[in-house]
């Protein structure tokens, strides 16, 4: 019998041997079982065991691998965000600090290393996903899509504003199966068309777009409604108006209530959740109360959250407005380019504080947002990989959300001020192994559509994650024992043993 | 036992689209009786596609006919047992020989000079430390009401830069152009102003500016520029949206290109604007030098100077790890070159001593100063390469062949170089 850790890769059929499986979408929480892999899929327990290679898990916590639904890996944005912090873009500063913009091999090897198999890019216009689609090809071992930033596009932006939905349901699947994309995304609704006729932000989803009658918020319900009809496994990916400002909650609040009753998905909420005035320390704080109550009633909206955690990163975004506000507020460098007939992308390094009032009141948000949500099904981790944090930091995202004491002690080392003020403190809830396995796989896999991932039930693909269980939870899963992607041994022990080439995932819309 | 070599394939029938690689603008609307009447549309496109018209070239060790087999067999041995490869000439390349050229590098650990407009003068320091605004090169054309040369010379560099993306009118209403530098970049004319600067006046230029734009009392306005900037801060305060054309060709210690990218910075903070950086144009010897170094920066983190590859992340070291720093300092003991060699590589080769070993993948005959060469032939550059290739400003250009290959395509000799290099450890026996 082999173990994990002395194993060959390969495709030969084999068995994972009494490991405690965690597999919330076939109600399986901590069952000690086998799980048989050939031809890269789960199967059942053959009639002839014999010729299934045998792998001790005895006392390992398998789990389905990893999907990241909200990322930014690839693309121009991603190229200038390597470029613009050359000294967080080379090779790892210590053996603990990866790259901030990894190498695209390297943003695999770290994937996979992690115990996460499929990652979505959230943001490529669709003038980029050809050169996208390039740089993806060389992203190892996941499986791998992106979310078009369709309503930029002036044709589909002239439609959205006409309204005839027939139009906008033939030009989003056009849209998506040109460039080869998993979803829409929007990012400032109608944002772009403001910052190209003059610069600044619309503060408001009720101005029309200058040259149109469109709003902001029609835009959003009609572009929601043509995505849900055109059939696109995953529904509208959101990133609302307003984002980094005080007093964006009203903004979330008021997508929430225009999409009530349409399938979408809200990006990076904890971006969006702030209190106060224009430049107002007194009054910024959380928003995230009154929006997780909406929410929490609301079913047909999920989220993610894009946690930000303290440290130097890259920001990089569709939404130009944004970033041109944050460079000038900062006066960091700025990378900003329109694209033509489309909107553009804002790129600039940031360095998160525990000290700062406003980095520490992100971070408590982000963590109210996770505490808050009653069911997690609806709610994906995430970092919003660069903005808020590198995507390695995702295990230390998860003893915060799993481990009430360590979170307390992360408490105490932020601006006093949003000691005082955050409810933070209020919340005992720890998220268990399986409420984690459910916000890192399961729930991301169902929402962006992909029936074979995130589970490890029968034909799921063999993307398989095993743990070493330890209450130390940023180090379990910061170094799984081993990783599987599609049956094939990928990364064990923290080092990667493959970089076999992933698979594209590419909607095929039917209308 | 050596594989078989890769046979010539005529997989695409003629087609009459042309799209012309000659410089980084890569036109796409050319006229396609422009092939046979030789009615070209620029000097750029002439040299582009006449080259096919030179002499061919041919598969050859040091000078003497060979067999492609015979041929990769001893440039696959030349390259592993070099001290330190170069790996340049990429720009004539499509996106989709670039990886197998990139495997080459990865392989062997080479450096590679992308031959984009900032591997061989320092501006990677200003991406860095101040960032850059720019935009499509359509944008420019459709919405910016005040267009400004910066000390730069469009028709020289991309010649149907001016014609394409200038000239047309802006659909919004008027526009306004100016040139700051040693010659007007176009006529006279009521909506075009020149200021004629010296090369040495570009950057005080740009700092006044930057001064008077932000209305500080500027004791400096003084003489010539004491009368220019106060017209440009007028006309740029009037405009909408403004489009600053630059060029790093005339900037050799990056100062200019970080005064520029800063004031255009300070501008898109306010209204719209943004630059348009061009890049090295007809000089980089193919088109895909934005290609090249986007590719270079998802692979190694950087774009280009490289001067090892890795791809777990590789230092940019502009003006450094260039191929005419690296061949003369003797640092570099092999050269495998794609296309023409371009006349500074051509001189650096010419003069190093000892020089090193030239494996160039041509399709054009080319006397060559290596006193070892291998030189494998291709399809024709021009005329039979399929793919896409990266505009300058970021918009990805479909080639496609006007005539079957004749050869093994540029990609096709790469992925068999790269297999052959696999097949064996980098640190082979001796020759």
């Amino acid at each position: 019998m082999n173990h994990p850790a002395t194993e060959p890769g390969g495709h030969d059929p084999f068995v994972l041997l009494g490991g405690t499986i965690h597999d919330p979408a076939n109600n399986r929480d901590g069952v000690v079982s086998d799980l048989w892999i050939e031809d890269g899929t789960i199967v059942a327990a053959p009639t002839d065991p014999s010729r299934f290679r045998r792998v001790d898990a005895t006392g390992l916590v398998v789990m389905p691998g990893g999907v990241d639904l909200h990322s930014h890996v690839a693309g121009p944005k991603v190229n200038a965000g390597r470029r613009i912090a050359p000294h967080l873009a080379r090779k790892p500063r210590t053996s603990s600090q990866p790259a901030a913009v990894p190498t695209i091999q390297s943003t695999g090897a770290l994937y996979a290393a992690l115990g996460y198999t499929t990652v979505f890019d959230a943001a490529i216009a669709t003038g980029a996903a050809a050169i996208a689609t390039l740089e993806l090809a060389e992203l190892p071992i996941l499986d791998k899509g992106f979310y078009l930033l369709a309503a930029d596009d002036a044709d589909l932006l002239a439609a959205l504003d006409a309204g005839d939905p027939a139009v906008i349901g033939r030009l989003i699947g056009d849209a998506v199966e040109q460039g080869g994309g998993w979803g829409v995304k929007v990012a400032n609704p109608g944002g772009p068309t403001f910052w190209k006729q003059r610069r600044g932000d619309h503060r408001d989803l009720d101005t029309p777009l200058p040259g149109y009658g469109l709003t902001g918020r029609t835009l959003l319900e009609r572009l929601a409604r043509g995505v849900a009809t055109t059939g696109l496994p995953h529904p509208l990916h959101i990133h609302t108006a307003n984002l980094g400002l005080p007093g964006n909650w009203r903004t979330l609040a008021e997508t929430m209530q225009t999409l009530d009753g349409i399938p979408a998905h809200l990006a990076h909420v904890q971006f969006h959740s702030y209190t106060g005035g224009e430049l107002d320390a007194d009054t910024f704080g959380s928003g995230v109360a009154e929006l997780a109550a909406w929410f929490n009633s609301h079913e047909g909206l999920t989220l993610d959250v894009g946690q930000v955690l303290f440290g130097e990163t890259v920001a990089m975004t569709g939404d130009s407005a944004a970033a041109e506000h944050l460079a000038h507020t900062t006066g960091v460098p700025w990378h900003s380019h329109d694209l033509w007939l489309e909107g553009g992308c804002g790129v600039l390094p940031i360095t998160y504080k525990e000290k700062s009032l406003i980095h520490a009141w992100q971070w408590a948000i982000g963590l109210e947002w996770f505490l808050s949500v009653d069911d997690p099904w609806r709610l994906v981790l995430s970092t919003d990989h660069p903005n808020g944090a590198h995507f390695t930091a995702y295990p230390v995202l998860m003893q915060l959300l799993g481990d009430a004491s360590f979170r307390r002690a992360a408490f105490e080392r932020i601006h006093p001020a949003v000691r005082d003020r955050s409810p933070l403190a209020d919340f005992d809830r720890e998220y268990s192994l399986q409420e984690l396995c459910i916000i890192t796989r399961a729930a991301p896999a169902r929402i962006a559509g992909l029936p074979d991932k995130g589970h490890l039930g029968l034909t799921a693909d063999a993307d398989i994650t095993l743990y070493r269980p330890n209450d130390d939870l940023a180090a379990m899963f910061a170094m799984p024992a081993a990783v599987y992607k599609a049956g094939q041994l990928v990364a064990e022990a923290g080092q990667c043993r493959s970089l076999s080439p992933g698979r594209q995932l590419r909607a095929l819309p039917t209308q | 036992m050596p594989r078989p070599s890769p046979q010539p394939v005529c997989n695409t029938a003629p087609t009459e689209r042309l799209v012309c690689a000659g410089c980084g603008l890569l036109c796409d609307d050319l006229d396609p009786g422009g092939l046979a009447t030789t009615r070209w549309a620029c000097p750029a496109a002439a040299r582009w596609f006449t080259a096919a018209d030179n002499t061919p070239a041919i598969t050859a060790i040091d000078g003497v006919s060979a067999t492609p087999p015979e041929a990769l067999d001893l440039a696959a041995l030349r390259l592993l047992t070099a001290r330190r490869v170069l790996v340049t000439g990429l720009t004539a390349a499509p996106m989709e020989a670039l990886q197998p050229a990139c495997q080459i590098a990865d392989l062997l650990a080479a450096a590679i000079d992308a031959g984009g407009s900032d591997t061989a003068v320092p501006t990677g320091p200003t991406f860095a430390r101040v960032g850059e605004v720019t935009a499509a090169f359509e944008e420019l054309r459709d919405r910016a009401d005040l267009i400004i040369f910066w000390n730069c010379d469009p028709a020289a560099t991309h010649p149907r830069f001016i014609e394409r993306f200038v000239q047309p009118a802006r659909p919004a209403g008027s526009r306004r152009t100016i040139s700051l530098g040693p010659h007007p970049v176009m006529p006279a004319s009521a909506s075009h102003l020149h200021f004629a600067l010296t090369a040495d006046e570009a950057l005080p230029a740009t700092r006044l500016l930057q001064t008077h734009i932000h209305h500080h009392p500027n004791d400096l306005l003084e003489g010539r520029l004491g009368t220019i900037v106060p017209q440009l801060a007028a006309v740029i305060d009037a405009a909408e949206c403004i489009g600053i054309v630059t060029s790093t060709q005339a900037d050799p210690t990056g100062l200019t290109a970080w005064s520029l990218a800063t004031l255009v910075r300070m501008l898109a903070h306010r209204k719209p604007a943004f630059q348009i950086p061009l890049g090295v144009g007809i000089a980089a010897g193919g088109g895909n030098a934005a290609g090249v170094a986007a590719s270079c920066t998802w692979r190694y983190g950087a774009p280009g100077a490289l001067a090892a590859a890795d791809r777990q992340g590789s230092l940019f070291q502009p003006a450094e790890a260039d191929a005419v720093r690296l061949i003369n300092r003797g640092e570099v003991d092999c050269v495998m070159a794609i296309g023409g060699l371009t006349a500074t590589i051509e001189a650096a080769l010419a003069t190093a001593a000892p020089p090193p070993a030239l494996i160039h993948i041509t399709d054009v005959a080319q006397s060559t100063p290596a006193v070892e060469s291998v030189v494998l032939a291709t399809a024709s550059l021009a005329r039979a390469t399929s793919g896409t290739m990266l505009r300058e400003d970021g918009r990805l250009i479909s080639l496609t062949p006007l005539e079957p290959a004749t050869h093994p395509t540029l990609e096709d000799l790469l992925t068999t170089l790269a297999e052959r290099l696999a097949e064996h450890p980098p640190a082979g026996g001796a020759e």
